[in-house]
């Protein structure tokens, strides 16, 4: 893992999407375009980032037929981010659904380290 | 798109599937001893199978526990593979209704055989859960949404074909590993051995498929690369780690109530590691030997945890090549 990764905790959806450009690699999007969504609940909160060829941009608000959709609460969120629970175990405890393309669901966790 | 080509060997191959389908086939009705008595201590799976085996919630669990446990994962299993049959009969149809297939008629004629082997199937599967009276168990979303997010009726079904495959190929692995004991009920093991039977066509036929259509579906063979992995070990541990019967098991000792220490410990156990590498040894021999695995895409295997896996399939290989 590249010494990215060992950022400091993540207290809010706010602090995640201002890390984001850090997290970025775009080296490993190259070629890729997809929109990623979130819907995010307690509290309510919805927004996509649209990765274009090594670029991406933060849009708040729904995307009409995004190509893969995270949906959880902005608690599981934060801990996934955090890597305090594995993804696994919030799927399997109802926490967390991932739906859409399998391919590109793989991608993210490349394109955002 | 470049127009598609079957070889000859291949179609013969294929139309010999269809022969040995037509001599034989499931019955619902005659094909499994139905007589067997119920037995609610029946063993449904072998005890080393138990999701929890050689983990703390092992021996933290009292027998009649386990007894419901192997039912209910047996149940979940069932209930999985009459979800993905009905899902895979469904989308199969529509390919031929639609000609999307046109163009292969052995193709196009086996599938229809291995449709109607499906609908058996399914309906055995309800019948053995009603036999044992399992009500139904919550199956993965995970199962339910890849057909509809996954299964395209626009390009050529190369990668439906291939993710019922695998995952058919899995189950089956999963089943036959869960039944080789003395002690599960018999009719519970003709359920897996019967139907083990036709899909091990089933599974032969996918192969071929995919085999002969790989390199020729534009763009298959990366996507494959990328998702594998990840789809197996989501498919895996989805199916393993089930949250209805966990909570219908009904485990007396408090340390069940903890939810996600539980799935952390059972997930992660040696015992769980030697299932997943008893299962999935077949399906990535086949792997390696068309190119799904390869090594520019090896740290999605690693992710997925099944890097140990692979490297031993690859040094046996090594091995018998010297």
């Amino acid at each position: 893992m590249s010494s990215k990764t060992a950022i400091k905790k993540l207290n809010s959806v706010d602090e995640v999407i201002a890390s984001m450009p850090e997290r970025f690699n775009p080296q490993n999007c190259q070629g890729l375009q997809a929109v990623y969504q979130w819907e995010l609940s307690e509290p309510d909160r919805f927004f996509h980032i649209i990765i274009d060829n090594g670029t991406f941009e933060v849009i708040e608000g729904k995307y009409e037929k995004p190509n893969v959709t995270v949906i959880c609460s902005c608690e599981t969120y934060l801990k996934l981010v955090n890597k305090e629970v594995k993804d696994i175990i919030a799927i399997l405890t109802k926490k967390l659904m991932v739906k859409g393309s399998m391919s590109l669901g793989q991608k993210l966790s490349k394109i955002f380290i | 798109m470049k127009e598609l080509v079957l070889s000859e060997s291949a179609d013969r191959f294929i139309k010999r599937l269809s022969k040995l389908s037509e001599k034989k086939q499931m019955t619902l009705t005659e094909s499994h001893p139905w007589d067997e008595p119920y037995n609610e201590n029946a063993w449904l799976k072998k005890r080393e199978n138990l999701s929890i085996y050689g983990t703390k919630y092992y021996d933290l669990a009292t027998e009649e526990e386990r007894i419901r446990l192997a039912k209910l994962e047996t149940g979940g299993w069932w209930a999985s593979f009459i979800a993905l049959e009905n899902l895979v009969t469904e989308y199969y149809m529509k390919l031929i209704n639609h000609q999307s297939l046109a163009q292969f008629p052995s193709v196009v004629e086996y599938m229809m055989h291995f449709c109607k082997e499906e609908i058996v199937h399914s309906m055995v599967f309800r019948k053995a859960m009603e036999h044992f009276r399992i009500e139904p168990v919550e199956i993965s979303e995970f199962i339910k949404d890849f057909y509809q997010d996954n299964a395209s009726m626009e390009e050529f079904p190369l990668k439906a074909i291939y993710l019922t495959i695998i995952i058919e190929w899995f189950a089956e692995n999963n089943a036959m590993l869960d039944l080789q004991n003395d002690f599960v009920s018999p009719l519970a093991a003709a359920i897996a051995f019967e139907h083990n039977k036709e899909e091990t066509r089933h599974i032969a036929w996918g192969k071929r498929m995919v085999t002969e259509l790989c390199h020729q579906v534009p763009g298959f063979m990366e996507e494959a690369r990328e998702f594998t992995p990840g789809f197996l070990r989501g498919l895996v541990d989805t199916i393993f780690g089930n949250m209805d019967v966990l909570e219908r098991a009904n485990f007396s000792h408090p340390a069940f109530q903890d939810i996600e220490t539980y799935f952390e410990t059972v997930l992660f156990s040696e015992n769980k590691k030697r299932i997943d590498s008893e299962i999935m040894t077949p399906i990535f021999e086949f792997f390696v030997e068309i190119g799904i695995y390869h090594t520019d895409y090896r740290s999605y295997w690693e992710e997925s945890r099944f890097d140990e896996i692979i490297d031993s399939i690859l040094e046996k290989q090594t091995a018998e090549t010297i």
